[in-house]
Parts: structure tokens; C-alpha cells; sequence
């Protein structure tokens, strides 16, 4: 009797123990949402493990705050209401910081400047965004390349917008006809065509956008997120990644090499 | 930042709503197309089905299960994406269309047939008695009545066909949903996601009360 009481105790001990113990090491755990299937940014390699730039970099991050990272895969357009609603800590997705997402969100500093692109199937006529005149246009759904469609339709005479959840359904679209380009973050775009003949680049666009780590507004993560990643640049180890992903260097003044402000309203 | 500036977000719900007022134009003649192509379809398979000659009622049984099997998603995609190898190039609304609807007749299919075999079979032996032909005898006499019976059912079958319209903002349709996640994408914001939740709720909260009326009704004529 006295001696299973001694084991029950013992046992509850133990699983009390447990109990701390996973309680401290979720503490230690950010939760990052990451666009898996976003080349080359966030993406699965053929063994089924995360892999890519952000990938890469938030990983350095967690290693020097002392975090371990637990990548979730969210689709970009889950990443806004999981930041806010605290489903995860943070969220890459080659995300641009804009004015109007910051009112919602806080970003860290950027660390790749982004220029938009035009793609279209290697059978086409059209060269240039002057040749969109009368053409649908495949964007995806609330991107900076949607933004930007929408406020040059008119601009160029694009005849239809169409929208899409993500790279490879837009390419499906293009191949099949039924759009005549895809405007697109440049380096995604770049990077998918590499391997297939169907498509190509044909307009590099310049529209500005730079990327970050997403935060819910005010998120007291970020600013230390910001700091490494300030230290990161200084190594040289964010320029390191684009080489490793990119396969060429960073520009000189760009933000993957040159340290950047916190964005603020 | 509160659960209010994040989910019910005025300024963001003001600024986005001309942008789901225009997705949900299209999801309602999405909706009222699919459910008026469905339930015709669906008269016709289940007409097949009971009094066909055998290869076209073995043709509609097939179309029935195999469409009541198949997930909505799955065949718009590849209605949507996979058709255009074989040379058929659909619009996004066409593709949307097509796959509520097929699947939606298969379904009002198998309601009409509950309803058809609901009426009493003294109905069918005194309509034949009459000397009405097999086209009067369903006409006038059977669906009527069996149409009657289904009623409550078919109209929560078109709710949920209704409802599925969401799942086309997979073939870029700009419907109520996309607009909400385009919306939400722009603003950084949930809060249109909300609102996308509420007007679905404001259009199909009195055809769910309808539903009740209608099976309270029928209850009380002792069916």
C-alpha cells in the first residue's frame, strides 16, 4: 500500500517535472509561418525538409536570440490574421512592407529589394509591359504585383486582371493560354522559369518593394529580430544567402548588405 | 493591438467593402445559376434513373455515384485546369459553374427519387386508371406531389451549393471570398474575412429559417 503511494508520488513527480520541462522548452519555441512552395524563399526539397533563403535566415535568428524556430506552413494570405490572432510569432512569405500593411502589422528591417517582373509563355509577341494593351494579366491575389497591375491598368490598357493564390496555378493559367503575362515578384519568378523553356522573363519592372519578417503590431520581437538581423548584415552572412540562393551577389547599396531602419508608420 | 483593431476593424471594413460588394454580385449569379442548372439536371437524372430504358438508367446511376463520390475541389480543378490539355478551355465562371452544378444534380437527383418514391403507389395505379400517358402521369400527377415532399431538403441542398461557390476563388474568380482574401492581403487585416462571414450569414440565415418552416409544415399535414 505505503509502497505504491511512494510509486504514485513518484510518477507524479516525474510527470510534473515533464510538464515543466515542456512548459520552459515551448517557451523557448517561436512558432514562424512560412508560404512553403514559395521558391526560393520557403519551400520543401525533395527529402521533405523546409528549406530556402527565409528559411536559412530566420533559423540564424533563432540560434542567436536562443530560440528554436517551428516552421508552419500558412499560405500568404493566412499569414495576417495568424500574426494578429498569435497562431504563430512570425511570418515570412517574401512579404513587402507597405504603409497600409503597417497600420495592422510591424515588420522588422527589409533585407532584399524587390522588383516586379513580367512573364509570359516563350511563344508570345509581347516583349515589354507596352505590349499588355488588351491582354489579361494573372497576378497573385493582394501582392505587391496586384497593386501594381491594378494601378497601371489603365495606364497600359490591360484588358483584364485575374487573380491567383500563388506561382504555380498562374503558370498553369499561362501555359494553358487562358492569360497572356504574370506580373510577379522578380526573384520568385526567376527562379521558377530557370528549368522550364515554356516561359520567360521579359520585363524586369522597378516597383520598390522590399522585404521583411512579419510581427502582429507592436510585437515586442520585433525590435530584437531587427537587431540581429542588423548584426546578421554586418557578418555578411544575409549577403552570404543570396549568393547561396541566387547564385550571384547582393548589389553594394542594397538592404541584403547595407543595414536599414525599423519600418514605422 | 486588440481583437477589435484586428478583427472588426472599422476604418478597414469601410475602405474594403465596395471591394466585396463587387465579389458578391458574383457569387450570387454564381450561386443562382448553379442551383438552377443543378436542380433541372438533377430532374432529368433521376427521370432516367427510374423510368429510362436500361443502358440510360445504368448511365444516370453511374453519373450519380460517381459525382455524389467526387470532391467539389478536385473536379473544378480539373474541369478548370486539367481540360485545357485535352483542347477545352473554360472561363473561371464557366468552370465554376459546371462543377456545382454537376455535382449539385447528382445530389437534387437523389431527392427527387426519395420524393418520387414518397407518393403513395395507389397515386401512380389511379393515374394510370385514368388513361394518362407517362408524360401527364409524372407531370401532373406524381412530381407535383413529390416535388412537394422535397422541399425542405432541396432548399438546404441549394444552401450548400450556395455555399461551395466559395471554393471557386481557387480558378481566380474574384466571388465574395477572393475579394475578402485579396482585401485582407492589401489592408494586412482580417477584418474583410469577417465581413465576407457576415453577409454569407445575412443571405442564407433566412432561406435556413425557411428550411425549419417549410419541415414544420409538413409535419403538421401528418407526413
Amino acid at each position: 500500500m505505503f509502497a505504491s503511494l511512494k510509486k504514485t508520488k513518484a510518477v507524479a513527480v516525474t510527470l510534473f517535472g515533464l510538464v515543466l520541462a515542456t512548459a520552459s522548452a515551448q517557451a523557448q519555441d517561436l512558432k514562424l509561418g512560412a508560404n512553403i512552395g514559395n521558391v526560393p524563399w520557403e519551400f520543401q526539397n525533395a527529402k521533405g525538409e523546409f528549406v530556402g533563403f527565409e528559411i536559412d535566415l530566420v533559423n540564424e535568428i533563432g540560434k542567436r536570440l536562443g530560440y528554436k524556430i517551428n516552421v508552419v506552413n500558412i499560405p500568404f494570405n493566412g499569414q495576417f490574421a495568424a500574426v494578429q490572432s498569435g497562431q504563430i510569432d512570425m511570418a515570412v512569405s517574401s512579404m513587402t512592407i507597405t504603409t497600409k500593411r503597417l497600420q495592422s502589422v510591424s515588420f522588422a528591417q527589409p533585407y532584399y529589394d524587390s522588383d516586379q517582373s513580367l512573364s509570359v509563355a516563350t511563344a508570345s509577341k509581347i516583349t515589354s509591359v507596352t505590349g499588355l494593351a488588351g491582354k489579361s494579366i494573372g497576378v497573385d491575389t493582394g501582392s505587391t504585383g496586384d497593386v501594381w497591375t491594378t494601378q497601371n491598368k489603365d495606364k497600359y490598357k490591360i484588358a483584364d486582371i485575374r487573380r491567383y493564390e500563388g506561382l504555380a496555378p498562374a503558370m498553369m493559367d499561362l501555359a494553358a493560354g487562358r492569360i497572356d503575362g504574370y506580373i510577379s515578384d522578380f526573384p520568385a519568378v526567376q527562379y521558377y522559369v530557370r528549368d522550364k523553356p515554356t516561359f520567360r522573363v521579359v520585363e524586369r519592372i522597378p516597383a520598390g518593394g522590399q522585404y521583411s519578417i512579419m510581427f502582429a503590431r507592436n510585437s515586442p520581437l520585433t525590435a530584437k529580430v531587427d537587431a540581429t538581423i542588423t548584426k546578421l548584415k554586418a557578418e555578411g552572412f544575409i549577403a552570404a544567402l543570396h549568393k547561396k540562393w541566387f547564385g550571384v551577389a547582393a548589389p553594394a547599396n542594397s538592404t541584403t548588405v547595407k543595414p536599414a531602419m525599423m519600418p514605422k508608420l | 493591438m486588440s481583437f477589435f483593431d484586428a478583427f472588426l476593424n472599422w476604418d478597414v471594413f469601410v475602405q474594403t467593402l465596395p471591394l466585396l460588394v463587387s465579389g458578391l454580385t458574383i457569387t450570387i449569379s454564381l450561386g443562382l445559376s448553379a442551383i438552377v442548372l443543378g436542380l433541372a439536371g438533377g430532374l432529368l437524372l433521376v427521370l432516367l434513373r427510374l423510368y429510362g430504358p436500361t443502358p440510360l438508367r445504368q448511365i444516370a446511376t453511374g453519373y450519380i455515384d460517381i459525382f455524389r463520390a467526387i470532391p467539389l475541389l478536385v473536379l473544378l480543378v480539373v474541369i478548370y485546369y486539367a481540360l485545357p490539355f485535352a483542347g477545352l478551355r473554360l472561363t473561371p465562371f464557366t468552370s465554376a459553374t459546371m462543377a456545382l452544378s454537376f455535382v449539385s444534380a447528382a445530389y437534387s437527383a437523389e431527392i427527387f427519387r426519395a420524393g418520387i418514391e414518397g407518393v403513395p403507389r395507389g397515386q401512380f395505379e389511379a393515374a394510370r386508371a385514368l388513361g394518362l400517358n407517362a408524360y401527364r402521369r409524372m407531370s401532373d400527377i406524381i412530381l407535383p406531389q413529390a416535388i412537394k415532399l422535397v422541399i425542405p431538403p432541396i432548399t438546404s441542398n441549394s444552401i450548400n451549393v450556395f455555399k461551395d461557390t466559395a471554393l471557386a476563388s481557387v480558378v481566380a474568380m474574384p466571388d465574395l471570398l477572393k475579394q475578402a482574401t485579396q482585401a485582407q492581403a492589401l489592408s494586412a487585416n482580417p477584418t474583410p474575412l469577417i465581413s465576407a462571414a457576415v453577409i454569407y450569414i445575412a443571405l442564407l440565415l433566412p432561406l435556413v429559417r425557411l428550411v425549419s418552416v417549410f419541415e414544420r409544415r409538413l409535419a403538421a399535414k401528418g407526413r
